[in-house]
């Protein structure tokens, strides 16, 4: 019995510690970069176009307009893809074979991201450059890498929740005399959508947070794309590309381009759950 | 082709991998009644009636030998659309099924599949399959509403709208009343019957009383075997099998 509470106690503090590392971490970005953003105000930060550390100008807008449109296109991509093959890999194709394809969907995950960035800008940016125009480095290649990216996101979730409809439901659809592909899109993804907007919510956390690969692709300019194939800075390469080398004020913006970060995934993150939440209630009534 | 039976079961067999759930059924089922189909658990029955509308085709190791004809023509003849048949033979689940959409959407979802675009006519169908199940003075109002917020009784009423909406010949039922209470199961009773004046209807039972209550024909099956087959009143009060006797008089197993 002592034994039992004293590993409990262990146990309680090593949780705790974990959750007020986060606490601290929190705490500590808004310290460094609240006061930046007080500073400058809401037009001198977040829609100022002007970034110039060296003259002490500090607007991240164009990386807030490039980080947004990267994750767009890469939603849109790893959306169309990751939810085809989910529904591929739940409905249409065999169970052995879907057995086999689902696990190295989610290997995908484990590849890392600096791969994905070295593959981008050995392949897909000459192609780009070569067949589009442009610099090759743009919002299109960022896209396409960070589609890739969030494949295994989406997909393995979009599948849990396609599997979590009740089968009564499609039989229900097959036996009105619905074909099958009917029933996926008026039955089952109806019925799986929380799950399936939870994923792509999710999968739209990792395209925002990710840094390496968006680095080695995206270009890093400091103007607004205006075409798909214009090069682009996001939040994350800002940060990524400065701090080793900032001091100051300068040091302190960046912490704010990270408290700016921190809350659209923290959105990103509670509206995914939020739905997903509701989606379990709806579907045990 | 006409016959005066609705639908025809010759020498019907089915398998499950290496097992033989349907041993060569003959079943004729006489059109604009109620047949049901009685027997324990796992003899088969849900399984017969499952080959009416091909249902059973959804499991790939299923094998069907033998033929059934619906008016005639049978189902498994190269030039059957499954969707066709499953339009005219339709199905009511032993769980209230309804979708998670509203409850309009539900009844209105097999005249859309079918391709159903007029909305009037939609609407007016919607309305009709709804008095026919006596289910629309209840939702009239909540039609735009969840269909799973209906009772349980209200949401098996909803299922068989949903079926009656396509204008089916045929109504199987498995167990529609399983999952219900005795006033719903009372009330679903009395509406098959009432629907019985249109449609040719199958139900599958373990509740004796149902298939002494609503059938005018009985079918009891054991192990995969159709043991005996005929007007209920027959089968509950004379029946020829020693099998039946015991299983209807409730000396079974």
């Amino acid at each position: 019995m002592k034994q039992d509470k004293a590993i409990a106690f262990a146990l309680m503090l090593i949780a705790l510690s974990a959750v007020s590392g986060l606490a601290l971490i929190t705490v500590f970005i808004f310290k460094e970069g609240l006061p930046l953003i007080l500073k400058s105000g809401a037009g001198g930060f977040f829609f100022s176009t002007d970034w110039d550390p060296k003259a002490k100008q500090f607007g991240i807008f164009s990386m807030i307009v490039g980080s947004l449109v990267v994750t767009a296109g890469a939603m849109i991509i790893g959306t169309v893809f990751g939810l085809g093959l989910a529904i591929v890999l739940t409905i249409f194709c065999p169970k052995a074979l879907a057995a086999i394809l689902k696990p190295l969907i989610e290997l995908l995950a484990g590849i890392p991201s600096v791969v994905y960035g070295f593959i981008g800008v050995v392949t897909i940016v000459p192609f780009i450059r070569d067949y589009f125009g442009g610099p090759g480095l743009s919002v299109l290649a960022t896209s396409i890498v960070l589609g890739v990216m969030v494949l295994p996101t989406v997909t393995s979730i979009s599948i849990d929740a396609l599997k979590s409809v009740p089968r009564s439901y499609w039989e229900g659809s097959i036996a009105l005399g619905a074909t099958e592909w009917q029933s996926t899109h008026m039955v089952m993804l109806k019925a799986a959508r929380s799950g399936i907007v939870a994923a792509i919510i999710l999968g739209m956390g990792r395209a925002v947070g990710e840094t390496m690969a968006v680095i080695m692709v995206c270009g890093n300019t400091l103007e607004i794309p205006s075409t798909p194939l214009d090069p682009l800075r996001t939040l994350t390469s800002n940060i990524a590309l400065e701090m080793g080398y900032a001091t100051g004020e300068h040091r302190e913006a960046l912490f704010a381009t990270a408290v700016t970060l921190f809350v659209i995934i923290m959105i990103l993150n509670i509206a995914a759950l939020t739905i997903a939440r509701r989606g379990i209630m709806s579907n045990n009534r | 082709m006409s016959s005066e039976f609705k639908i025809e079961a010759k020498a019907l067999n089915l398998h499950y991998g290496s097992f033989h759930a349907l041993k060569d059924v003959n079943l004729q089922i006489k059109p604009k009644a109620i047949t049901a189909i009685i027997g324990p658990s796992g003899c088969g029955k849900s399984t017969m009636l499952r080959c009416f509308n091909r249902m059973n085709e959804l499991i790939k190791t299923v094998r069907v030998s033998g033929q059934i004809l619906l008016d005639g023509e049978n189902i498994h003849g190269s030039t059957v659309e499954l969707t066709h048949l499953r339009r005219r033979v339709g199905m009511v689940f032993q769980r209230p099924n309804p979708f998670p959409l509203s409850v309009a959407e539900n009844v209105s979802y097999g005249l859309k599949v079918h391709g159903l675009t007029n909305r009037a006519e939609t609407e007016e169908i919607v309305e009709s399959s709804l008095r026919a199940t006596n289910l629309w003075d209840d939702v009239k109002d909540k039609l735009a509403g969840p269909a799973l917020a209906l009772s349980a009784e209200q949401q098996q009423r909803l299922c068989i709208s949903r079926v009656v909406a396509v204008k089916p010949e045929v109504l199987l039922m498995d167990e529609p009343c399983s999952a219900l209470d005795p006033i719903a199961t009372r009330h679903i009773e009395e509406l098959m019957s009432y629907l019985a004046e249109q449609y040719t209807i199958l139900i599958v039972t373990h509740n004796m009383q149902q298939a002494a209550r609503v059938a005018s024909e009985t079918a009891f099956m054991l192990l995969g075997d159709l043991v005996e087959f005929g007007p209920t009143i027959n089968i509950f009060e004379k029946p020829k099998d020693k099998r039946t006797e015991d299983y209807v008089s409730g000396h079974y197993g």
